[in-house]
């Protein structure tokens, strides 16, 4: 009777669990309008051509990436193709399992976002030993055998920081660097520039400290605590590579009110750091274009399989975002939501 | 209450084999519904794609066996894992040191994490919960300050191939993390079902005082089962690395979590005395196959989550309604 009981409980489970996935004959007739995307691969039926599917593979779900992830999804929904995003959640095993999924499933594309440089190499072998075109977007694998990249260089954020403080704070001073996660092309790249536009060329400029934030607002509001005791009254400007671990920063200052004698910069303009331009706290932020990279992606990703060709890196320039353009960039942000 | 099947380990009793049962028609059902669905579920490449992937989970589940047996927990093999990975590629890339050292070294810090572990335990009769709780952070804070922070990257090539490699070179089937897998599996069935050790493991799980009053050295049962935890979880660790080629200090991060359930799920009672090392084997099958067939069936990604925490409960809710009922 207990058993009869549990295997009912399973069935149960199971159904409820398909339920959720969506159903074939559906899907195929009406290419969903929303960001749902319980679609299954290879619907079956008699509508005649086949309907592309496409994996992306995103490293997690930050909200910059979420915009990626977004944007894709509206582009695909645009071209009528099916996009299956998955998300590694910041694990790598689990981004790694991602992608072999995608191979098994046969999907025609894949749009990838490494979660780590060097970590995914073998990855990326396969999926090309599969002969499944790759495009990778907003980070990239140093296995240079992806079809395409999207994205964005992150040496110009760098530069473009670097820029901003010679141009209004000199040639010399005092500098803090927040990172993002070590090992993450971005933050390699977003240093390289840095250091190219400022620290090369200006070697008054002393940094006096530097240590990752692993991009996260909690960890640049603990870190410029820690430094604003450690190097009282020393500290000029804040570098930080992303919005996040500015704003974390800003808090900190702000609570020490030390809101006008520091600097900071941050580098991605989502709409509350961008807000924060306009009101004049956030001295800079670099606009990574999160939307375009996603729906380029998409469209380089369906172009190859149409047989076009493209270069192998697609740039999406970086933007300054300063307190000129703020409000204007602020408007065209939350068009996009 | 305990009945005297709990104190006679090493044959099946009811509701080993009961639960065994469940798990395993439900693993069953599974994979009916998955191949109808997406016969590509069944073929040889994927099958062994998944048997691969749980690989590193199923040899932490091991070692998280022994202890839950001995009715403790372990909360710092996600720890452990990264430990081990970053103290053998370190050692390999920037001490120069031959695999087989390097590797030797990364399973040496994983079992001293293990031993202290279970000397903290069995000396100081803290609660395993709250001091494995502790000796995660503090595990993970060796790793980082090992890699200061950074991915140990570009391992030797001959030193991927364990993750990466099949068994007889590139024309081989059996991918080496599968068979590590089942070769560890074998010695811990050994262990656990054909030695005195294991026999105490079971006695020290069921009544630790019927079994210390009964001649057994029951401190040094929960040492040597913390520290084989953590050597099986440094195991996991290289397999990891190797297969990703880096030395992650940030790696492991709550694959805690995926072994009690794999070792829960498999019919070991967390208030210990009962356990099944085959049961944990298909706990981590059950739980591969969830990923994969859930990926596979383009399930939102969202929902995999809640379907697999549902597993998860449905098998402690047999596991306890069972437990109440056989002891």
């Amino acid at each position: 009777m207990k058993k009869f009981f549990a295997i009912v409980l399973v069935l149960v489970l199971i159904v409820a669990a398909a339920g959720c996935g969506g159903n074939a004959t559906e899907q195929l007739d009406a290419p969903a309008p929303t960001t749902d995307s319980t679609a299954q691969v290879m619907p079956e039926g008699d509508s005649g051509d086949k309907q592309l599917v496409v994996g992306l593979s995103m490293s997690d779900d930050t909200q910059f990436l979420s915009n990626v992830r977004k944007a894709a999804e509206k582009k695909a929904n645009e071209l009528g193709i099916q996009l299956i995003p998955n998300s590694g959640q910041n694990q790598v095993e689990k981004q790694i399992n991602d992608m072999e999924a995608f191979i098994t499933m046969g999907v025609d594309a894949i749009i990838f976002n490494p979660l780590d440089r060097n970590a995914m190499d073998e990855i990326v072998d396969k999926v090309k030993a599969a002969g499944i075109p790759l495009v990778e977007v907003n980070t990239f694998t140093s296995n240079e055998n992806y079809d395409v990249y999207v994205g964005s260089p992150e040496e110009d954020a760098g530069r473009i920081q670097g820029e901003w403080i010679r141009k209004n704070l000199g040639d010399s001073g005092n500098l803090v660097i927040m990172y993002g996660q070590m090992g993450h092309s971005g933050q390699i790249g977003r240093y390289e520039g840095l250091k190219q536009a400022l620290l090369d060329p200006c070697p008054e400029w002393n940094v006096l400290v530097e240590k990752t934030g692993e991009w996260k607002r909690e960890l640049g509001q603990s870190m410029m605590e820690d430094w604003l005791l450690t190097y009282p009254d020393q500290i000029d400007v804040v570098a930080s590579q992303n919005d996040e671990m500015a704003m974390g920063a800003l808090a900190a200052l702000e609570a020490a009110g030390k809101l006008d004698d520091i600097k900071v910069l941050g580098i991605d303009a989502s709409p509350d750091a961008v807000a924060l331009v306009s009101e004049g706290q956030l001295a800079l932020t670099v606009f990574q274009d999160s939307f375009t990279q996603g729906s380029t992606a998409v469209e380089v990703a369906v172009g190859l399989l149409n047989g076009e060709t493209y270069p192998k890196v697609v740039d999406i320039p970086f933007r300054e975002v300063n307190p000129d353009n703020a409000e204007e960039f602020y408007a065209m942000l939350k068009e996009w939501e | 209450m305990i009945s005297l099947k709990a104190l006679k380990p090493g044959r099946f009793n009811w509701k080993e084999f009961l639960i065994r049962r469940m798990m395993i028609i439900l693993l069953g059902i599974m994979i009916v519904f998955i191949a109808i669905n997406r016969p590509v579920f069944l073929t040889t490449d994927n099958l062994l794609n998944v048997l691969r992937q749980i690989a590193v989970n199923a040899v932490i589940a091991y070692g998280m066996t022994f202890v839950i047996i001995t009715g403790g927990i372990e909360l710092s093999v996600g720890s452990v894992v990264a430990l081990s990975g970053c103290v053998t590629a370190g050692m390999m890339k920037y001490y120069g040191m031959p695999i087989p050292a390097a590797i030797a070294i990364g399973l040496l810090m994983a079992g001293i994490a293990g031993f202290v572990n279970g000397a903290i335990i069995a000396g100081f009769k803290v609660p395993p919960f709250v001091i494995t709780m502790a000796t995660q952070t503090i595990c993970r804070g060796f790793a980082y300050v090992f890699t200061d922070g950074r991915p140990i990257v570009e391992l030797p090539k001959l030193f991927l191939r364990i993750g990466r490699g099949k068994v007889g070179g590139e024309a081989g089937f059996l991918p080496w993390p599968v068979l590590i897998m089942l070769m560890i599996m074998a010695v811990m069935c050994l262990l656990l079902y054909k030695t005195k050790f294991g026999r105490y493991i079971f006695a020290v799980g069921g009544n630790e005082d019927a079994a210390r009053v009964s001649g057994i050295n029951t401190k040094k049962v929960k040492i040597i089962a913390y520290t084989l935890c953590g050597l099986l979880a440094g195991i996991a660790g290289i397999l990891l690395s190797s297969r990703i080629d880096a030395g992650q200090p940030q790696a492991g991060v709550a694959y805690e979590t995926d072994a009690i359930a794999a070792t829960v799920i498999g019919g070991t009672s967390l208030s210990g005395g009962v356990g099944s090392m085959y049961g944990t084997m298909v706990g981590a099958i059950i739980i591969g196959v969830v990923n994969n067939g859930l990926n596979l069936l383009a399930i939102n990604q969202y929902y995999q989550m809640i379907v697999k925490g549902m597993i998860i409960a449905f098998a402690v809710i047999v596991d306890t309604f069972a437990s109440k009922k056989y002891k």
